[in-house]
């Protein structure tokens, strides 16, 4: 597992970034060292359901955040990779916007246009964080040899700014000239990025 | 790349380098204060502060929401009219109640009963609504319910409170922004080092322009450099007749001109030296020519002489034969005489000896003679001479350093041979002879010009190499004696053709003479 906080910036962060890039584009090495964990899988019908908790991603600063009243982001991605591929060939989000109504005194937990109300922060997490029976990718995506080897890498952000309201609210000023759009859309990305992540993988299995 | 562009690239890349360096460690503390004077922890604290006051307003109405409902189900008016079932005055109450919350959008009082669901219409005992209150465009609603189960009988109080949207939209966008500040604050190093870096790079593309527009600029200025050093190479291998493009107006085109006439000197002396030294072997030759030829003429002479006078026989025919073998010997004597007069003239020619004179009296002393040269030329001629003499000189004095007495015997043989060629072709008009003498920057130009039958451009190079002459009975040195006395006054003499109008025909002598600057000033 590995958790990211605030980082203290100077340094060539522009070079970490784009090493930041390299290794999410190169993918698999970095999946395949990551942390195991025991991740549910089932395939039914071909296609694997996975079962996996990430709900330690939300410590007690989360869970205050999340009592904030404003709205808080929790994604938790699962890939399935070919064991020693170098790129995921399914993946999965899901994707919760969580806000704690100070009105109501109850979460109200969107995903995708589906509307949830929650009455603790513990089942908002199982709700999000939680997966039971989480298909993974399509079903074309798992045309796979009988017995080829795979493994699920699970990435999990507490609040992440997506990319079209980050980019919504971070905009460049009219006034900045050539160098303040170039400047916003570098730094957009360290700015939006999750304020904490955890990473893991599953242990290989074979595809039926 | 030229060592020449290698160090001008490397004084520009220093010159600017220099700079970019100072100002991105100066531009590195500059841009983090001026982004921490827009981003600082203050004003995250007082955002904040408004984010939590827009939480405790919500708070506070929800609160203000519970005592609400609370207020309404504890109101005796309530009470009376639950316990005497009056429905009219329950219904009452419910409107009073809407007038008197402006916050409630609804108010229903239903009977109590357990054995049915609470929400059968029959249940309601009274209500009152207000829709407009009630427009989920502009309000969120809270219901809250209270039961009233120590009244006989019991009733439930179901109370819609409502809360303007603006409140909640308020909060999420103080929230928003927050969030978002607070993370440019956490990141405020990365943001200024992001905006110094994009500057530097900025900096640096435009020093690469400039430095890629200086390579251009240095490797055209080398290249110059370049060709004037290998015409210089040239130069010192012997060859003059090298010249580098000098098209540009900059310094370097200054240092192109000034070897360019360098070169031109120097060929121009070296061709004046050649010449010299030619025409002083020829003088050598002359007068060993002369020397050898003249010692037997002599003998020769007496010797045909005494033949002719010691016949004493009878035979006329012999006697004649005789007289004219001693005439034919003497005249062939005489012109080898002649022959012998000028090769030793030409041998004995003396170096010029040159002094301060002004060319126009001097021209103006040579026309004087004019006649005597004339009668000289066309003596055996009758009438009017068939050539005239026009001199186009300056007003003013014009000095050089010449020497007087050999310049006007150029100018004379120059003179004598236009005289000659007009009188040896066919013409009705008289001919014309025009000296001209124009002054120019340090130079002065003469020109003895004839409007006479000219000479072919491909002859007028070697017209001036003794014993070359076009005339039939020339010894081919006038105009080699000519060109000698004018090297030697530092000057240059060309033939050309004067094919334009208004003359159309004809040669022209031009020389080219060093002026004497101060002593024409001083002259006038």
């Amino acid at each position: 597992m590995s958790g990211r906080a605030r980082r203290n910036p100077w340094v060539p962060r522009t070079a970490l970034n784009v090493a930041v890039l390299i290794l999410l584009t190169a993918g698999s090495v970095a999946a395949q060292q990551l942390a195991t964990r025991r991740v549910g899988v089932q395939f039914r019908q071909g296609m694997p359901v996975v079962s996996v908790s990430a709900a330690d991603l939300v410590d007690e600063s989360g869970r205050r955040a999340l009592n904030s009243g404003l709205q808080k982001r929790l994604i938790m991605t699962v890939q399935a990779y070919r064991a020693g591929s170098s790129s995921a060939f399914a993946s999965t989000t899901v994707t919760c916007a969580v806000t704690f109504d100070l009105w109501e005194e109850s979460y109200i937990v969107r995903i995708g246009r589906r509307t949830e109300r929650h009455a603790s922060i513990d089942a908002v997490l199982q709700r999000c964080l939680v997966a039971r029976d989480l298909a993974v990718g399509r079903a074309e995506d798992w045309r796979l040899p009988r017995g080829q080897r795979v493994y699920f890498a699970v990435r999990a952000e507490f609040n992440p700014i997506s990319a079209s309201r980050c980019r919504e609210l971070l905009r460049p000023s009219s006034s900045e000239g050539p160098i303040g759009p170039i400047v916003v859309n570098i730094v957009r990305r360290e700015i939006c990025a999750a304020e904490r992540s955890i990473d893991f993988r599953s242990q290989e299995i074979a595809a039926p | 790349m030229t060592r020449l562009e290698r160090r001008l690239l490397l004084a520009l890349l220093v010159a600017a380098v220099t700079p970019l360096l100072a100002a991105a460690f100066f531009g590195r503390a500059a841009l983090r204060d001026a982004y921490a004077r827009g981003v600082n922890p203050e004003v995250e604290e007082q955002l904040q502060a408004s984010v939590e006051s827009h939480g405790d307003r919500i708070v506070a109405l929800r609160e203000a929401a519970d005592r609400t409902a609370d207020a309404v189900a504890q109101h005796w008016r309530l009470h009376d009219a639950a316990r005497a079932g009056d429905r009219a005055a329950l219904d009452a109450y419910a409107a009073s109640v809407l007038r008197l919350y402006p916050q409630v959008g609804s108010v229903r009082i239903l009977a109590a009963d357990a054995a049915r669901p609470i929400d059968e219409p029959e249940h309601v005992l009274a209500e009152a609504q207000d829709d407009q209150r009630l427009d989920p465009a502009n309000v969120r609603t809270l219901e809250r319910v209270r039961h009233l189960s120590m009244l006989d009988p019991p009733v439930v109080v179901e109370v819609v409170i409502t809360s303007p949207l603006a409140v909640f939209a308020g909060l999420e966008r103080t929230g928003e922004v927050t969030e978002l500040y607070s993370r440019l604050l956490q990141q405020t190093d990365y943001v200024s080092d992001v905006y110094l870096w994009v500057l530097v790079g900025y900096l640096a593309f435009v020093i690469a322009v400039a430095l890629a527009v200086s390579i251009a600029l240095a490797r055209r200025v080398s290249k110059r450099v370049l060709a004037l050093a290998h015409a210089t190479a040239r130069v010192g291998q012997g060859d003059l007749a090298v010249s580098v493009p000098d098209d540009d107006n900059d310094e370097i085109a200054e240092l192109t001109r000034a070897f360019n006439r360098m070169v031109t000197d120097l060929r121009e002396s070296r061709e004046r030296i050649d010449y010299l030294s030619r025409i002083s072997a020829w003088q050598d030759f002359a007068r060993r020519l002369a020397h050898e030829i003249k010692n037997p003429l002599t003998p020769i002479q007496l010797a045909a002489q005494e033949v002719a006078q010691a016949y004493r026989g009878d035979d006329a025919q012999f006697a004649a034969m005789l007289k004219d073998a001693r005439a034919i010997i003497e005249e062939e004597v005489a012109t080898l005489r002649r022959l012998v007069g000028e090769f030793s003239s030409f041998a004995r020619l003396p170096t010029a000896d040159l002094a301060e004179a002004d060319l126009v009296e001097l021209l103006r002393d040579f026309e004087r003679g004019f006649a005597s040269i004339t009668q000289d030329v066309y003596g055996h001629m009758q009438g009017q001479p068939p050539v005239t003499l026009r001199l186009e000189l300056p007003e003013t004095p014009i000095m050089g350093r010449v020497d007087a007495m050999m310049l006007k015997r150029c100018i004379d043989n120059l003179v004598r041979n236009a005289m000659e060629a007009i009188a040896g072709e066919p013409r009705t008009d008289p001919g014309q002879i025009v000296i001209t003498l124009r002054p120019y920057a340090d130079m002065v130009e003469l020109a003895v010009c004839d409007d006479g039958p000219g000479i072919p451009a491909s002859e007028r190079e070697r017209v001036f190499d003794p014993y070359v002459t076009t005339k039939a009975t020339g010894t081919g040195l006038g105009l080699a004696i000519v060109k000698k006395v004018i090297l030697e006054h530092q000057g240059r003499i060309a033939c050309r053709g004067r094919e334009q109008p208004p003359h159309g025909r004809g040669t022209c002598f031009v020389i080219t003479l060093p002026r004497h600057l101060a002593a024409t000033e001083e002259a006038r």
